[in-house]
Parts: C-alpha cells; structure tokens; sequence
C-alpha cells in the first residue's frame, strides 16, 4: 500500500478495509464500485464513494500522525517500545512506518486491544508469536529474543535515562511565548493525536501555558 | 560548570530565534545506521506558537564577539535576560541528539552557534560534532548546519560534506540596512562571500538538501521592497537558494508577552510573495508591483488576490481547459488542487459540479469569482469587489 496523498481507487479500497467500521460487506460493496466507478472513490463525488474515500483518508491520517508523535523507550537490545491508542486497526501499519526510520531495531507498539512487533532486518526474516499477560512480559519475551538474535547492543550512554526530562526543558525553551497561538498549534497536532499518540509532555506544557492565550490581547492598538 | 540539562536549557533558548524546516535530504541511505533522512513525513513536534521543532535547534555556545543589536547574545545586550555563558561538548551533543532521535521526539539536528572566538575556531567544533555523529554514532538522519559569518573556504567545506543542509544568515537586505545593526561584521567579505561558495558546494554533490538563509524583519529601517529584491536575486539561477525565511524582530525583554496577530502581518506577508515567487513561479516584478509606494506590501490582503485582480481580463479560468500555470494563478488554488484537476482531466473526469471541487481541495470562497465552470460564471469580478466592500 502506498500512503501519498493522490492515491488511486484501489488505494483508496485498501485503506479504508482498516477503518474500525469497515465490515466484509462494505469491502464487497467497494470492490465492486472500484471496478466499474473508480472515480467515484478518487473524487468522492457519489455517496459511497465520497464514504470510502472518507474512511482510508482517516485511516491514513491515524497512520501518519501517530508514527510521527507517538514517542519510544529504547532498550539496550536494539529494541524500541511505544504505545499509542489507535482508532482503527492500524498498529502493525504505525509499527511498519516508524521501522523504515530505524532499520536496525525492532519497533513493538502497543494500542489498548492489540500490539505489532516489527522490524526491517535482514537477519530476522520471522517473528516468533509474543505473547504474555502484561506490557512489561511481552516487552521482555521480545528483549529475549533480540539477545539470543541480535549480536548487536545499544551503547548505554545513548540511552539516557534522563532523556525525557530533558525533552521536557528543551521544549519549553523553544516556546516564543510573543507568538503563542495554539489555533495553529491544533492544526498540526490536533486535540485528538495529543490523547492518542500519548504526548504527556506537550500535553502538560500546553495545558500550563492555556490562560494565557485567554490573556492575548486583540487588537494591534492593544498592543501599542 | 552547568549540567547537560542547563546547558540545554540556555543553549536551546538562545537558538530559538533561528529558522529552518526540516526536510527530506535526496542523500542516499547507510543500511546499518541509525535514522533516515530520505523519506518525507509530518514533523514530529510542534510548539504552542505553531512552530515546527522537528529538529533538535541548539547552539554549541552562545559567547559571542558581534554586536547585533537583534540578537540575544550580542555583546550589546545588556537586558538581564542574556544568560550564563556556556557551551556544549561535541560528544555531549552528538549523544543528546541521538537520545531524542531514538524517543522518536526529533527528525535531525539543527546545529548553529554564537562566534566565541572566530568562526573558523567555532566551525571546528561543528565539524567534529557532526563527524562524530556521523562516523562514530553512525547517524542518518537530517543535520542543518549554520554557517558562521566569515568562515573560511576549507572549514565550510569541511561542514558541507557532512550536512544535509547549510544555511547563513543575511539577515538584512543590503549593505546599508546590515551596517546599521551590526559594526563588527562586515556584509560583503563575511556573508556575500561566503554565501557565493555554496552553490558550487551544492553542484558537486555536497549539501544535498541545499542552503537557505534568513532575514530579521524590522531590525533597521528596511523596507519591503528591499527586502523582495533581495530575496528575488537569491532565488535566481546563479544563487540557488532552496528556501529564505523572515523572522520579525522581537524586543529583547525580561517578561515576554504574547502579540497580536497582526504584530506578525508583514512576515506572513513577505512569506506569501516567498510562495508565489518559489512554488507559483510568479514573475519578480508582478510581485515587486503589489509594493506601495512607500515600499511596503499592503497588509490587507492576500497578494494573490491583488495581483488576481489587477489581472482581471485574464479571468474567468475555465476549470476544464486551464493549464497547470493557469490554475495556479486562481486564489484558493494550489499545486496539489491543480495537480489535481489536472490528472483527473487527463482522466477523463471533467469537474461541473462546486462539491467536486471542494473535494479536490480548492478554496471555494477565493476561487469562484476567478473561475468558470462549464457555461456558468460563479460570480462576477465586479460583484466580488462590491462583496468584499461591504465585509
């Protein structure tokens, strides 16, 4: 599946079979206008069109936004943990996306229901079935497994224990308090993938900062 | 001696002026490293002021010998607000970057400094940073390097093999507006100089992903019209620039406050030509014409709009038989709503409804007087003027 933004009907198709309401007959339905209407789907121009169009597009938008805001826990073992909670069935997609960054590690992402164990290395073609009662068990059955596979180990010193901490400083320097305006803030990362790609520290810090956008002056003679 | 943390925290703040966007580098990628600067993605944070910080911005240190009077750490600063003087340790920075690289908080580093003792001496220390990075942590994700005023031929090109991206400040537009903020740096030997050597850099494969600069806005007296002509020269063929970025000059206060929007008009003003000009391929000089005779650009309105309508006879666009170049000169059409149109015409699907055209992503209440779909003209130029006049 390709996931630029002009897709074609099939694409379209594609996506939208991992929309939380997508069900066999909708899939059917669909199949059968991409085959006779194809441009009903890529210009949304008919109701059922319009709707699959509607449904791979949220897909797709989960997909992006979470792989690029939910944060990681590196583990020594070349291993790298994030959690998130996903509307539709899109977890092992998000695990896919973030793993084409880090080609040497094995990316695990847990959604509330489910998780996806992936990784572009060569030398682990198969992933054995990870299973355990907690986060913490199936996190360690998959440390387990990258040391008896991976010869390779994370140096320690770039792991940082602190390095949340310090993400959470450097963000608030960053802030030029002159300029706020979470109106735009909210247009890149909406209110929705603040909750769902788990961002505390933003999360915090924009709630911190909240009164003073209500203390924003109007007008330019306001200001003057 | 400050800790990792506080140095952070002074280094960051002082680099939290500086602008850049993070990209896609066409550089090929190392299998074995960590990251990848290849792919294209949405940035990967975002401050409550809608700025971008897809890239770790610090400086290595923030002493400095110039005395721009813009700048937080210039020598004439003497607010309270100018910080300890401190600096990062190759090694510390090359680790710092890594760490939020791997936590997924950044897509690269942006990495600048004050000019502590000369910018050749400083430019060692970006180089062995980024060397570090590069060859010991095996690092693949994007690194934007600033370039020094006055830096030498060898040292920038040192930096250059190692960067996706250079950028050096002109901050202003001419030599005259530049004097009248800065007296210890001179705009012909340290910034033209040095910025002629870039677009050779970039022709023989270094800097794949280019070289910028950037312009503080009302630090001196310039005027727009300086500030275009400017900007216009460096986007011609001999210059190259990839991007020019504007940054209002803000006062350098103990207790910042939060500013109107309309504080920040005129940047968004200059980055709109900036649009027109690089992506719209509008010419320099219909931009130049939506100056005043003051030399400013009116903030009122949107300059596409202006020059849409001072282009009135070439309007309505037939939705159907417009080229590309001709749909980009609608208002409330881009290039992805133009590209659009256009693959689908190719298509064979011909747009006759508005809805369609919502779809596709084109800005119904600009676009409509300046189109014509089918037989009908949505609405009149004229009846647009005496609409707009009554808003």
């Amino acid at each position: 599946m390709s996931w630029v933004c002009n897709l074609s009907a099939s694409e379209y198709v594609e996506a939208a079979k991992y929309h939380k309401d997508t069900t066999v007959d909708f899939i059917e339905k669909a199949l059968l206008l991409m085959k006779s209407q194809p441009y009903e789907i890529t210009t949304g121009c008919s109701v059922f069109g319009k709707q699959i169009k509607k449904r791979a597009n949220q897909v797709l938008r989960e997909i992006h936004l979470l792989s690029a805001y939910l944060r990681l826990q590196p583990y020594q073992e070349m291993i790298l943990v994030g959690s998130c909670k996903p509307e539709h069935n899109s977890v092992y997609f998000i695990a896919k996306t973030i793993a084409k960054r880090f080609d040497q590690f094995i990316i695990v992402i847990f959604s509330s229901s489910d998780f996806a164990v992936v990784s572009n290395r060569r030398d682990i073609p198969h992933f054995p079935n990870f299973s355990g009662s907690s986060r913490e068990d199936i996190i360690n059955s998959v440390r387990d497994f990258a040391a008896r596979n991976i010869t390779q180990k994370l140096p320690e010193d770039l792991i940082l224990d602190e390095g949340d901490l310090l993400w959470e400083k450097y963000y608030e320097t960053q802030f030029l308090e002159q300029r706020l305006n979470p109106k735009l803030f909210h247009k890149f990362i909406p209110k929705y993938a603040i909750e769902k790609a788990e961002m505390k520290i933003e999360g915090k810090f924009l709630k911190k900062i909240e009164h003073q956008s209500k203390k924003e002056c109007s007008t330019l003679d306001s200001f003057l | 001696m400050p800790g990792i943390l506080e140095k952070l925290r002074i280094l960051g703040e002082a680099a939290k002026y500086d602008l850049c966007a993070s990209t896609a580098s066409p550089r090929a990628h190392t299998p074995g490293s960590i990251g990848k600067s290849v792919t294209t993605g949405v940035c990967h944070s975002f401050l409550p002021d809608g700025r971008c910080i897809s890239l770790l911005k610090v400086l290595v240190t923030n002493r400095c010998i110039h005395d721009c009077k813009y700048c937080v750490n210039s020598t004439k600063n003497k607010t309270k607000i100018k910080q300890t003087i401190t600096s990062f340790e190759p090694e510390e920075l090359a680790k710092l970057t890594i760490a939020f690289y791997l936590r997924n908080y950044i897509e690269g580093l942006f990495l600048s400094s004050g000019v502590g003792k000369s910018a050749n001496c400083q430019a060692e220390i970006i180089h062995e940073t980024l060397h570090l990075l590069r060859y010991k942590y095996n690092f693949d994700g994007y690194i934007h390097a600033k370039v020094l005023p006055g830096i030498g031929k060898d040292e920038l090109y040192r930096i250059a093999e190692l960067a996706d991206r250079v950028s050096l400040n002109v901050e202003l537009p001419n030599k005259t507006r530049f004097n009248e903020t800065c007296s210890t740096k001179d705009y012909t030997n340290d910034i033209i100089k040095v910025t002629k050597l870039l677009p050779d850099m970039n022709k023989t494969g270094h800097i794949p992903a280019g070289y910028t600069t950037q312009y503080v806005i009302g630090a001196a007296e310039e005027t727009d019209k300086e500030i275009l002509e400017a900007v216009f020269k460096f986007y011609d063929e001999d210059w190259n620039f990839r991007r020019q970025y504007y940054s209002t000059c803000l006062p350098l206060e103990l207790k910042p406050r939060s500013f109107p929007r309309d504080f920040f008009l005129r940047e968004h003003r200059l980055y709109q030509i900036d649009w027109l000009r690089r992506i719209y391929k509008f010419s320099p000089d219909e931009l130049i014409s939506v100056v005043n005779d003051t030399g400013f650009i009116p903030l009122k309105e949107d300059p596409k709009v202006t020059i849409a309508r001072e282009n009135s006879e070439f309007f309505p666009v037939d939705i159907n038989n417009a080229t590309y170049r001709d749909l980009m000169r609608v208002p409330g059409v881009g290039h992805t709503s133009a590209t659009r149109i256009i693959n689908l015409r190719n298509k064979g699907v011909l747009i006759h409804k508005n809805e369609q055209l919502k779809t596709i992503g084109v800005v119904l209440k600009r676009a409509l007087p300046f189109l014509k779909i089918g037989e009908k003209k949505q609405l009149t130029l004229a009846d647009f003027q005496k609409k707009e006049e009554n808003d």
